[in-house]
């Protein structure tokens, strides 16, 4: 008894350091963030505190519920179509044929790129004379409005696929190299088809890899700002409002409202802590 | 053996509560203490500006910041900040407790004015002759009988005109345009006289100021207005005749988008758009400041030759920029030095500031905007069609101001800084939503926001 307490005190005194830092740079603005969403401040005057006030008015206001719609179909559809790309290319890329190791590094360049980059990029790809319409008209298509109201959510949902892809791929195609090879002799056997073999060996075994790049990836789609930011700024209207820009918005632009932002996030609070929650389990199972 | 492994994890614990209690102390020090200032030590100011399309004006402005630093043996640091990022940059400071001790060419002004934040510069105003201040520059800076800036320019916007299009389309009487229903009329005469060539370039991008001011004409124009004093009261968008107004300001906009005057991509622009859009040769005009004439010269003479300024019937002041001092400053009579050796010298900051320009700056005293003036009827600024000193008479509205109000406030600078307005344009000019229900919708987001700055 007396040992395993000591054993315990040894660990904790192991990640004191850590925990002091985390404590410091993570909890603390937390709790600050918390207390703050409780109060009404004016940029450089002082809280007074407000009770539920920001809670409120966030949940009364359309804007509120439309980011929120926009978040998660900005971040499921690209996530869904990311994780089938990233499959396919895995698969493809997994067989072995000549071009293979140079395929299989020029398909990472697009994740190799800054997100600031790309969508500095894609601004001159979207542009009414830039490259896509080039093409389409080269096609003998009319030319597309990429970014205007109906169909900028489309090319933000774009944009993150080309990005994001490629972390699925290599994600998956680690995951496909894992799994041992005489399974699939046995199948052959067996008289297994390819599609049979891809559904009761390829699925099963890449199950857990499937789950934990599905789930980080859609934690950080979720959380993207650079990439709409910087291409749409949330507009035209609020067609690709979500939760980050918005937040960023009532802090620095359309309210300059701390208390209300930091309410905000609050709110949005147990989606990432769901998935971060789910994560974990997942990377531990 | 076990004993030797006994003293390693001793040693190994040690060192790493040693680290721990540096860890805590290190954090508590910079939290908790601040150092002590030496008595001897040099005095410095922290300085950011809003970087400007003319470079010349940051030039001139470092020139003099450094001389005054220089013949005072004070240490100066400059930081240039994005037209976009300062307003953001500035608020973050405030919040941070730790914003620069002045601005130049600045903004936003009133939410820290309003806030009590900045330091009343009412002496400094004094001592550069008040009288020779233009009031509409002078009101943009008062609150409360105070004043709490200095603005360092007229911005007047001027509709530049492709003067050989004109001509092939025989539409010289038409300048300059005698009312605002004229600039549709033109966009519709010079449209594709030259093949590929739209008549106007009509902002109506989300994230662009230039959507903003650009509708300001035609709601200001045709008697709009959106307050008239800081109060719910105040609001007036959606009164009569106000409410008319607006409407009438929409349904321009709206002939022109939906006719296909302006380039098709106009409902994605920012800032620059129209500048490149005229500087590039796809439309034949364009309301701006003269910076997209100021370009022309520098990157594309031959459509410099062959471009006309002319003021609409309404000119928008865009010149929010201005300087400021953070009552935070350590040194506030160092601070208010420099602001008035800036201006102190009238006729050096015509020259370096204004004319350096090319009149895209237009200067806040009347008695070099009178040098300007004699300059210009002695044929010294061949591309301006009209006297710049007439743009002052017509300038009617302040880009952040609130109007008729005439005055910036809180209210006016975060609809416009949040881009709520272009919402409102792009929901009623794009999208073609119900006039009415777009004007009620943003009445009512107007009465919000100003019931929560000032209260009821």
């Amino acid at each position: 008894m007396k040992r395993r307490l000591k054993d315990s005190m040894y660990r904790w005194f192991y990640v004191l350091p850590t925990v002091v830092l985390v404590f410091f740079i993570f909890i603390v603005p937390i709790i600050y963030e918390v207390w703050l969403s409780f109060q009404a401040k004016p940029v450089g005057g002082e809280p007074v505190f407000a009770g539920l006030y920001n809670y409120q008015r966030l949940l009364s206001s359309e804007t509120f519920y439309k980011t929120v719609a926009n978040t998660i179909i900005y971040s499921f559809s690209s996530v869904f179509v990311k994780a089938l790309i990233g499959l396919g290319a895995a698969l493809l890329l997994n067989e072995k044929f000549w071009g293979r190791g140079f395929l299989r590094g020029f398909s990472i360049l697009p994740w190799a790129f800054p997100s600031f980059v790309c969508a500095v990029l894609f601004w001159f790809n979207y542009d009414y004379r830039g490259t896509f319409n080039t093409l389409l008209k080269a096609l003998g298509l009319q030319p597309v409005h990429w970014l205007s109201y109906n169909n900028a959510m489309l090319s933000v949902v774009i944009l993150n696929i080309w990005h994001g892809w490629p972390f699925f791929f290599m994600g998956y195609l680690a995951g496909l190299q894992a799994i041992p090879v005489d399974l699939y002799e046995a199948a052959d056997i067996d008289g297994a088809t390819a599609l049979q073999k891809f559904r009761h060996i390829t699925l099963p075994m890449l199950k857990p890899v499937i789950l934990t790049v599905v789930l980080l990836s859609l934690m950080w789609t979720m959380g993207e700002f650079t990439q709409i930011y910087m291409t749409t700024g949330g507009g035209p209207i609020d067609a690709t409002l979500t939760i980050p820009i918005q937040t960023y918005k009532i802090a620095f632009q359309t309210e300059v409202n701390m208390p209300l932002a930091a309410a905000y996030s609050i709110l949005v609070l147990p989606i990432y802590l769901a998935l971060i929650y789910f994560t974990l389990r997942q990377m531990g199972e | 053996m076990s004993e030797q492994k006994g003293k390693q994890k001793s040693r190994v614990i040690l060192a790493v509560a040693i680290i721990a209690l540096l860890a805590v102390v290190g954090l508590a020090v910079l939290f908790f203490v601040k150092p002590a200032p030496t008595p001897a030590e040099k005095p410095k100011l922290v300085i950011w500006g809003r970087a400007t399309f003319v470079p010349p004006q940051m030039y001139w402005v470092e020139k003099k910041v450094r001389e005054w630093a220089a013949k005072n043996n004070v240490d100066v640091e400059i930081t240039w900040l994005a037209v976009a990022d300062i307003g953001k940059k500035l608020i973050a400071a405030v919040e941070a407790g730790n914003p620069p001790d002045i601005v130049i060419n600045g903004h936003p002004v009133a939410i820290f004015a309003e806030r009590g934040l900045l330091l009343p510069i009412d002496d400094i105003v004094k001592n550069l002759n008040e009288s020779d201040i233009y009031e509409v520059k002078l009101k943009q800076c008062s609150w409360e009988g105070h004043y709490y800036c200095i603005p360092t320019m007229f911005e007047a916007t001027w509709l530049h005109v492709r003067w050989d299009i004109v001509e092939k389309a025989g539409a010289q009487d038409l300048f300059p345009l005698k009312t605002l229903d004229d600039l549709y009329v033109a966009a519709k005469k010079l449209h594709m006289v030259e093949p590929g060539v739209y008549g106007i370039g009509l902002p109506l991008g989300l994230n662009g100021y230039d959507t903003w001011w650009t509708f300001q004409h035609f709601w200001g124009g045709y008697g709009g207005g959106m307050l008239t004093s800081r109060s719910v009261n105040g609001v007036i968008m959606d009164k009569e005749p106000y409410r008319s107004a607006l409407k009438r300001a929409f349904e321009i906009e709206r002939k022109i988008w939906t006719e296909g005057l302006t380039p098709p991509d106009s409902d994605q622009w920012v800032d620059v758009s129209n500048n490149k859009a005229y500087i590039e040769g796809k439309i034949a005009m364009a309301i701006n400041p003269a910076s997209i004439y100021y370009a022309l010269m520098t990157q594309n003479p031959k459509l410099a030759a062959v471009t006309k300024l002319f003021l609409l019937p309404v000119s928008v002041d865009c010149g929010d920029e201005s300087v400021f001092i953070f009552k935070t400053t350590k040194y506030p009579e160092l601070a208010k030095d420099l602001v008035y050796y800036l201006f102190a010298d009238k006729d050096d900051y015509r020259r370096g500031f204004v004319e350096a320009s090319a009149l895209y700056a237009l200067p806040i005293f009347k008695s070099q905007m009178a040098v300007i003036s004699r300059d210009w009827k002695a044929g010294k600024y061949l591309a301006f069609g009209e006297d710049p000193a007439k743009a002052i008479e017509k300038v009617k509205f302040m880009e952040t101001a609130a109007f008729p109000l005439g005055e910036r406030t809180t209210v006016s600078e975060t609809f416009r800084e949040g881009f709520i307005w272009n919402e409102m344009i792009q929901r009623a000019v794009v999208k073609g939503e119900n006039y009415d229900t777009v004007i009620d919708f943003y009445a009512q987001k107007l009465r919000e926001e100003v019931k929560r700055v000032y209260g009821g």
